[in-house]
């Protein structure tokens, strides 16, 4: 790491091979979850290497570079807990408030406008978008999970517009 | 390793790669801090603005490149810019005073401001390499070089015979300064 901080390339690849377990290790120990540690050990991973030329030489670089992935795995941790609150206020309204049958008629309808919608979209879209309601984990990478789910939504919205903008 | 998993990890590689190539040109462009206001002071009082432009200008480049590329010449730069002030202030704050005469022979003070911006700046690279343990040859070099070039910013006003003396000071001065530091090390 102090090669690499003073600008030494070929510190690269071993620097890259010994720090990536460790940090996913290390994540995998804070967050517990598989796919949310591999998040944050990547995001601490890429923002060591940005900070890379900052670090200071008389300092320990392995605690520094904990300490990138432990603020990146609190950072995660919070998100992950603001998310739930939301979904749980979510709920709690929707129990408080029965669909009356207007709304359920309203309901009713909002649900065969996005099958019609979902229609027109590309077979690995929708199987992308079936997984994400139903919680599931395809057998693909998190990056590649993530990708494929932010086009769906995409070509979603934009197939939704499309039909109903001017309604 | 799969072959899913395989190629997200050579796209993280890639990625840590860039990453760290991002920073270090973050890390190169720390230093216009004080190159830019050198540059902004040599064009508002320059002469020779087609001069002073080309050493301003190769003065940035020069000073962010060795920084991104790191190494030896990139611990070079920051000491260098601060040994490149005086050669660049002195003929400056001289300019006005008018003649030195010295032995029967006359210089404008902006000359004589050159040569001892010159030697200040020789004599501070050359104890600066001393904290160099390695490659001090080219910490030397990217020095004097880099404060060279901040010379002729302040010496484009004494014509090509300050710019020169200012020249051939760094150089005499720098290298020996050098040696003698490491020999009474």
């Amino acid at each position: 790491m102090v090669r690499l901080a003073s600008g030494d390339r070929s510190a690269f690849e071993p620097a890259y091979e010994l720090l990536w377990p460790v940090l996913r290790r290390f994540a995998q120990r804070m967050l517990g979850e598989d796919a949310a540690a591999d998040d944050a050990a990547q995001s601490a991973l890429l923002k060591v290497f940005t900070r890379c030329s900052e670090l200071d030489v008389e300092r320990d670089a392995l605690t520094w570079t904990l300490g990138i992935t432990a603020y990146e795995c609190r950072t995660l941790r919070r998100q992950q807990s603001r998310r739930r609150e939301v979904g749980e206020g979510a709920l709690r309204s929707h129990v408080a408030h029965e669909p009356g049958p207007e709304a359920s008629v309203l309901g009713r309808e909002l649900e065969r406008a996005a099958a019609e919608v979902l229609g027109t979209l590309q077979p690995v879209d929708v199987e992308t978008l079936r997984a994400m309601m139903a919680g599931e984990r395809p057998a693909v990478a998190p990056a590649t999970y993530r990708k494929r789910l932010e086009r769906a939504l995409g070509r979603l919205r934009s197939a939704w517009r499309s039909r109903h903008e001017h309604d | 390793m799969s072959t899913t998993e395989a190629s997200s990890h050579g796209a993280l590689r890639m990625r840590a790669r860039r990453a760290y190539e991002l920073g270090r040109i973050a890390h190169g462009a720390k230093c216009l801090w004080l190159a830019l206001p050198m540059l902004l002071l040599g064009l508002a009082v320059s002469t020779r603005p087609l001069l002073s432009w080309a050493a301003g200008l190769g003065l940035l480049a020069l000073a962010v490149g060795l920084r991104w590329s790191g190494g030896a010449v990139g611990r070079a730069v920051m000491p260098a810019l601060i040994a490149g002030l005086p050669p660049l202030v002195l003929p400056l704050w001289m300019r006005a005073d008018g003649h030195c005469c010295v032995g029967g022979m006359c210089w404008s003070l902006c000359m004589v401001g050159c040569v001892v911006g010159g030697v200040c700046a020789g004599a501070m690279v050359g104890l600066a390499s001393t904290a160099e343990r390695e490659q001090r040859g080219a910490f030397l070099l990217a020095a004097t070089a880099i404060a060279g070039l901040a010379g002729v910013l302040g010496c484009a006003l004494a014509g090509s015979s300050g710019m020169a003396g200012m020249a051939l000071a760094v150089l005499a001065t720098s290298w020996p300064v050098a040696l003698l530091a490491r020999a009474r090390a």
